[in-house]
């Protein structure tokens, strides 16, 4: 018989993977920890994993589409594609740089599905104007959220998975299979890209 | 007057915010989700595989099998004396498209061969110099 899901929830916030499946304290990854487990059929690792992932990762669909059901949709195929990998999961890599590896690619090909079937829009029409109210940084959220989801997709992942997932160069590099100099560049250039943005907007 | 444009500071730290929470509807699929794994755990990628790879090799069979029933000519087919059963087959045996050639070369004999000489130019030159 299964579990509550309000007390499932409060337990697993208040502890680790490994206190939570009465695992002993190792220095691995917890991610790759619960994904080994899930690949031997442990759901209840999934469980800790998706209570664990599913805040960044509809933050990051959601910075990348503006569109909060897209989010939760490419959230949950991440999960799924998750769970079907976990039985060939090798911890080759920090758990991270799989999860958002998977998270790349979907969004890829959400964009692809995106281009092929357009948005009714119309085109004539002029864009919206968006001006921030004052200096608050508040002020900016919609411009600066405007101005993000105009970047390339190349540009705005590495700058995404550095200051929300605070992910390293190396571990970036290893998500978009670039390098890590290429990294660097791109994330400098997504900045200067943005800010253009945000005086074309403002 | 334009607003100055926030810092480099300002952007990260607006970035590492939460821009949306997961909705109920979000957590409730994810319940059902994993109920279902739960109550049919043969339905997992591990327990289709093996069948997958027996439906492949199947299908590999059959298609082996049917190449090996489809008539490919061979050198012998163009040489009917190097082959025995060819050499030995009884000419009755032919089909309708064999009926149509023969008729053809039956039609081809029976054309004067005299139609097909080459005039004489010799003859032709001299006559009309």
């Amino acid at each position: 018989m299964r579990e509550p899901k309000d007390r499932r929830s409060t337990e697993m916030e208040n502890c680790s993977i490994m206190e939570w499946m009465d695992l002993p304290a190792t220095d691995q990854d917890p991610g790759s920890l619960a994904l080994l487990r899930v690949g031997q059929g442990d759901l209840r690792a999934l469980r800790w994993l998706v209570d664990e992932w599913k805040q960044p990762l509809i933050g990051f669909f959601y910075r990348s589409t503006r569109s909060h059901a897209d989010a939760e949709e490419l959230a949950f195929q991440a999960f799924d594609k998750l769970h079907r990998a976990a039985p060939r999961y090798q911890p080759s890599a920090k758990f991270t740089t799989f999860l958002f590896t998977i998270a790349r690619n979907l969004l890829i090909t959400h964009h692809r599905k995106q281009k092929v079937r357009p948005t009714l829009v119309d085109a004539d029409a002029a864009p919206e104007a968006v001006t921030p109210r004052g200096t608050d940084l508040h002020d900016w959220q919609e411009v600066i959220e405007i101005a993000l989801a105009e970047l390339d997709e190349a540009h705005r992942t590495p700058l995404l998975l550095a200051t929300r997932e605070g992910l390293s160069h190396q571990e970036i590099a290893r998500v978009l299979r670039i390098s890590t100099s290429n990294v660097k560049v791109r994330i400098h250039r997504a900045r200067k890209m943005l800010k253009t943005k945000l005086q074309e907007l403002s | 007057m334009k607003s100055p444009l926030p810092s480099d500071q300002q952007i990260d730290s607006f970035l590492r915010e939460n821009p949306a929470r997961a909705s109920e509807h979000f957590d409730s699929r994810i319940e059902d989700w994993i109920d279902q794994l739960e109550t049919q755990p043969a339905a997992s990628a591990r327990a289709r595989r093996p069948r997958f790879r027996v439906i492949a090799a199947l299908a590999g069979g059959i298609a082996a099998a049917l190449i090996a029933l489809l008539p490919i000519p061979s050198t012998t087919d163009r040489n009917p004396a190097a082959s025995p059963a060819l050499a030995n087959a009884n000419p009755t045996d032919s089909t309708p498209l064999d009926e149509e050639l023969f008729a053809l070369l039956d039609l081809v004999d029976a054309v004067d061969p005299a139609v097909f000489d080459e005039p004489d130019m010799t003859a032709f030159l001299a006559e009309n110099s």
